[in-house]
């Protein structure tokens, strides 16, 4: 399988405890450019030391992704992280994960890659879909977004969503439950990378333009500590 | 009052996203819409070990829309949430303007009953009062002046009308006044 090429082609690079972010980021541009990206088949796992590959299967309710969930969880729970915090994690993994199933509208699966350590936690979320610009543009409400960049900056905001009811929490869930912690979390879609920063004291929100990458991909690292730096 | 017990309906303790939720509103609806019109629904959530806000929007608060829009004639109380649900909870209330009473629920009784979602200050103390008395008409709060407020008949009506549009206290007809209850 080509995904287990990336894994373990990362096997070389020294490893931060973030390696499941390169794995995703090159599997996004590696499967790509080989338009090599799995069909939306079937749920498939891979486990590389502490790192995961997920392909997601067609939908939420398949068995086997139930239990990557609760295996997610138990891990959080065995590393660290306080039952409260891993319960939020994880949610926040379903969440980013859900939005692939309602929003990407591709054959292609998503893809999802972790990596859990002592106190430090890793995930990314990855699909080849249409994007959070003409995901969004399909309600009429948010007809009048005309870049990627204003599409995920209002992606991140409560209640906004395709759908007019009831949607549009996922990233108010996900920034929840990374309030507590120090680390990075990348929205990136279309031209547009949204970065909220918490490795300093003060949090802040970095909007970066970059070349194309159809769908969306969220990574996130996160840990109980602060970063070295932030500590002097 | 019936309690409905989530784990068992959904058969499932992570909940989580809106596709979730979707999957589970019409077995809730169901549930709910076996229980006798103008009940008290409990909601427990004990053994639930993961829900978030986008399944909470598509469950709970759509039940809460319902029942306030007078489209089902039942009230709402959500039990035995751990504390990352309770958050989830409220994160949605909160954006959406609603509220519910949490609580927990243990040997059939409700316990250390909370207003999850934001109310203002006189709503709450109205609320309380309603509590307290189990059952209440505007007259007999405005009467006692019940919380110390100065306010006039019509302000406690208000104040009653507005809590039972949120569905967080009962009213009955009785002769000429409406009398309000508390819903445990």
């Amino acid at each position: 399988m080509e995904l287990a090429s990336i894994v373990a082609n990362q096997r070389s690079e020294p490893d931060d405890g973030f390696r499941c972010i390169r794995v995703a980021r090159n599997a996004i541009w590696g499967l790509i450019k080989e338009s090599r990206w799995p069909q939306r088949a079937g749920y498939a796992s891979l486990r590389d030391g502490d790192t995961a590959l997920v392909v997601l299967p067609p939908n939420h309710d398949d068995p086997a992704w139930t239990q990557q969930t609760r295996s997610l969880l138990n891990e959080l729970s065995t590393n660290g992280f306080s039952s409260q915090l891993s319960r939020a994690l994880t949610g926040a993994v379903i969440e980013m994960v859900d939005n692939v199933w309602l929003h990407s509208e591709t054959q292609h699966a998503g893809l999802l890659a972790y990596q859990i350590r002592r106190r430090k936690f890793a995930f990314s979320v990855l699909d080849t879909g249409i994007g959070m610009l003409n995901s969004l543009r399909k309600n009429p409400k948010f007809q009048y977004l005309t870049s990627s960049m204003d599409a995920v900056g209002n992606a991140i905001e409560p209640g906004v969503s395709r759908f007019d009811t009831s949607g549009g929490m996922g990233y108010p869930s996900l920034l929840h439950a990374l309030a507590s912690l120090w680390g990075t979390a990348r929205i990136r879609t279309g031209e547009a990378a949204l970065v909220i920063d918490h490795t300093e004291e003060t949090r802040s929100k970095e909007r970066v333009y970059l070349p194309h990458l159809p769908g969306v991909h969220i990574s996130v690292r996160c840990a109980l500590d602060p970063p070295s730096h932030s500590r002097s | 009052m019936t309690r409905i017990a989530v784990r068992e309906v959904t058969a499932r303790d992570i909940l989580a996203g809106k596709s979730d939720g979707l999957r589970d509103f019409p077995k809730l609806f169901d549930a709910v819409e076996q229980t006798p019109t103008g009940d008290t629904i409990v909601l427990d959530w004990e053994g639930v070990e993961i829900a978030t806000a986008s399944y909470f929007g598509a469950t709970v608060v759509a039940l809460l829309r319902m029942a306030m829009s007078t489209e089902l004639d039942r009230y709402f109380i959500v039990a035995n949430l751990n504390k990352t649900c309770l958050e989830e909870l409220k994160l949605v209330l909160d954006f959406q303007g609603l509220v519910i009473l949490a609580g927990e629920w243990k040997g059939g009784h409700l316990k250390k009953l909370q207003v999850l979602g934001t109310l203002e200050a006189p709503y709450i103390t109205t609320l309380e009062a309603v509590g307290k008395l189990e059952s209440a008409s505007a007259t007999e709060l405005h009467t006692a002046q019940h919380g110390g407020a100065a306010i006039g008949k019509t302000g406690w009506i208000n104040r009653l009308s507005h809590l039972h549009k949120l569905r967080l206290i009962r009213k009955e007809r009785v002769g000429r006044e409406y009398r309000f209850h508390a819903l445990s």
